[in-house]
């Protein structure tokens, strides 16, 4: 695969296939950031493609001094945000229940050995479920995407100081509701 | 500090524990909310000598304590692969899919605008909008209570009707294109874009280049510098087919409005013009 920068040149220009490049690239992250802020799997589909359309709207407004992930971010979270106001005007027919987050689509068949790995995995995304929307976000932006202190401070338009303390305060919090979920997960693996 | 650990030496079993409870809820209370402030911050960046000492010593006797930090130790892996799920084999085809209508009624817009743009530019009226919308957006600059050059028009209709050169390096220096640029855009609003295409077009194409020339600084003088002289040799034409325009708007517009006054308020019109009125 090419780089980025000329993958994000060809689709300025209009080429298809660059662009159907970049959604294959980017779909499961893009797809990540809508599940955690949705916690429903047929919504955040639905909420992941909005956002691969406004990414194509506006990708004149992407700078090329700008980091693609974070500025990827900031448009996904704006976007959830959008639909979230949308849904709490016009609730779904079905109700969404925070509580009973679905299970997490596994499409390659793992190994036995990555059972443990998938039961945590499942644990944690279950516990993200408990988490404040602050505290969710502040989750998926540093620990989950692995964005920096500052990108955060940007995005969320707050002090780098306050976004290190919600940051401490956010693991904290997580790691206390996988405990309440699972009281084993806090017992030492050798 | 020798040993952190704590070792309950020479005491029966679990009476240290208690009497380390029973003095630290007598005094600075339980040191849990510190331990956990570590162990949120070792996962951004190790801790002092000390202070990783003194958290071990402290989850060896805290179970809550001990959990957290078990799970603060591999949450960081599960979280990572969250990063990334698989949204499915049909997800780039269904979202190549949905960009289609976005896209198609994009390029209808855009076909829409060229062909409404290349009909506005055929209409035998747009050089008489043009003139209008400039004419309207320099009596208003002339005429507004508010506006800077309320005070050049004496002056400057003086000094353009002897070069009309001059007259307009006399208006920019006192910022005319900032004041352009907000009538320009004001008439933009204002008429839902096409009277205000026209101004923007004649601002853009006209006004502005001149404005450009002059406030780069060249000195026009009343015989005119080099630029004047290029700018009337390029421009001349358009200018003085500009202002005949303008001239003849205000004609127009002027006797509009009045016989539009007329036919609004007869009786009004009569008044004036017939006898006066006592008391």
């Amino acid at each position: 695969m090419s780089d980025l920068a000329s993958i994000l040149d060809r689709c300025r220009q209009g080429d298809e296939l660059a662009w159907e490049a970049l959604v294959r690239q980017y779909q499961s992250r893009v797809y990540a950031v809508a599940l955690q802020y949705v916690r429903d799997s047929d919504e955040a589909l639905d909420l992941a493609q909005d956002i691969f359309v406004r990414v194509y709207k506006r990708l004149e407004t992407f700078q090329g001094h700008e980091t693609f992930l974070p500025w990827l971010l900031r448009l996904s979270r704006n976007a959830a945000i959008d639909h979230l106001r949308r849904r709490k005007a016009r609730p779904p027919r079905r109700d969404i229940q925070v509580e009973d987050d679905p299970p997490l689509a596994d499409t390659k068949p793992l190994p036995d050995a990555d059972w443990e790995s998938r039961g945590r995995r499942q644990l944690v995304h279950d516990a993200l479920g408990k988490l404040t929307s602050t505290n969710r976000e502040m989750i998926l932006l540093k620990e989950i995407q692995g964005l920096n202190l500052k990108e955060i401070a940007e995005i969320l338009g707050i002090p780098v100081g306050t976004v290190k303390s919600r940051a401490n305060r956010a693991r904290l919090e997580l790691a206390q509701a996988i405990l309440s979920l699972d009281p084993s997960a806090g017992v030492s693996t050798p | 500090m020798n040993d952190t650990t704590g070792k309950d030496r020479g005491m029966p079993d679990g009476m240290g524990e208690k009497l380390v409870s029973g003095v630290l809820a007598r005094t600075s209370g339980s040191p849990c909310g510190r331990a956990r402030e570590l162990l949120g911050a070792r996962a951004d960046a190790p801790l002092e000598a000390l202070d990783s000492a003194l958290l071990s010593a402290h989850t060896a006797h805290c179970a809550a304590c001990r959990s957290l930090a078990a799970v603060l130790a591999w949450m960081p892996q599960p979280l990572v692969e969250l990063a990334e799920i698989d949204p499915g084999e049909a997800f780039t085809a269904a979202t190549l899919r949905n960009m289609l209508p976005w896209r198609r009624r994009a390029a209808r817009r855009l076909r829409h605008l060229g062909v409404e743009w290349a009909g506005l530019m055929r209409r035998p009226r747009i050089a008489w909008e043009t003139a209008y919308v400039g004419a309207a957006i320099i009596g208003l600059l002339f005429a507004s209570p508010s506006s800077p050059l309320r005070n050049v028009p004496g002056e400057a209709l003086r000094v353009a009707q002897a070069n009309p050169v001059q007259a307009f390096v006399e208006i920019s220096r006192r910022q005319l294109p900032e004041t352009l640029t907000t009538w320009g855009d004001a008439a933009w609003a204002a008429s839902g874009g096409r009277a205000g295409t026209a101004a923007r077009l004649w601002r853009d194409d006209l006004w502005d280049r001149l404005a450009r020339g002059w406030q780069a600084g060249t000195p026009l003088t009343g015989d005119t510098g080099d630029l004047g002289a290029a700018l009337w040799a390029s421009e001349g034409d358009r200018i003085r087919d500009a202002i005949g325009r303008i001239k003849n708007d205000f004609g127009a517009i002027k006797t509009e409005l009045t016989s539009a006054g007329a036919r609004k308020n007869p009786h009004k019109q009569q008044d004036s013009s017939g006898e006066r009125h006592d008391g």
